[in-house]
């Protein structure tokens, strides 16, 4: 599995306390973008984690705070 | 159910793109919401799939879509299924709704159902649903 992806399940939690709701790209186990949901799309994402990892690895998601979805 | 990322191949681009999703081994086929599936330009199919669940029924069109797990790709059947607007924001302050305040979980991924599930071999499933 992504290195990126492994990182963001390790640390869910604390990340959805800092970036409650919002859609946070990780490259190089860091986050290095932020956005708000309606700020952006899949497509827009996908290039963004591309560039910004120079093709390499990278991960995104989105921080819900919703309860009781899953 | 779990949440995770998987690749989806998306016509627009002709091309994977990762994609968050939820992992559903309670979902027989997996589902796109339809305003993913038209930036994607994954292509509803005219058949239409008659579901029940608890107090209504449900309509849904068909379509196949293709996801890339690890090596491993496949294509598959799968449902869109339209999620209102203004079920994909947050309610307003004032706004008066019985909805949740959150914005619905299929905002912004699909569901991978138990049709691609299956299709992994142990050690990929396992993989799949430990994200």
């Amino acid at each position: 599995m992504n290195s990126n992806r492994k990182w963001i399940e390790r640390n869910r939690k604390e990340l959805t306390e800092k970036y409650p709701n919002k859609v946070v790209v990780v490259v190089g186990q860091a986050v290095v973008r932020v956005f708000e949901p309606s700020e952006t799309d899949v497509l827009q994402i996908n290039r963004l984690g591309r560039e910004l990892s120079q093709g390499g690895e990278w991960a995104y998601t989105t921080l819900s705070t919703a309860k009781g979805l899953l | 159910m779990t949440l995770g990322e998987i690749r989806i191949f998306a016509p627009v681009w002709n091309e994977f793109v990762d994609i968050d999703c939820v992992i559903d081994t309670g979902a027989d086929v997996c589902a796109v919401p339809a305003h993913l599936a038209a930036l994607l330009e994954i292509i509803a199919s005219d058949t239409i799939i008659h579901l029940w669940q608890v107090l209504d029924p449900v309509t849904l069109a068909e379509t196949r879509i293709r996801l890339e797990w690890e090596e491993i790709t496949r294509d598959v059947d799968a449902v869109v299924l339209d999620i209102p607007s203004e079920f994909r924001r947050w309610a307003n302050p004032a706004e008066h709704c019985t909805r949740p305040d959150e914005p619905h979980l299929l905002s912004d991924r699909i569901v991978v159902g138990e049709n691609f599930i299956s299709l992994l071999d142990d050690a990929s499933r396992h993989r799949l649903l430990e994200q």
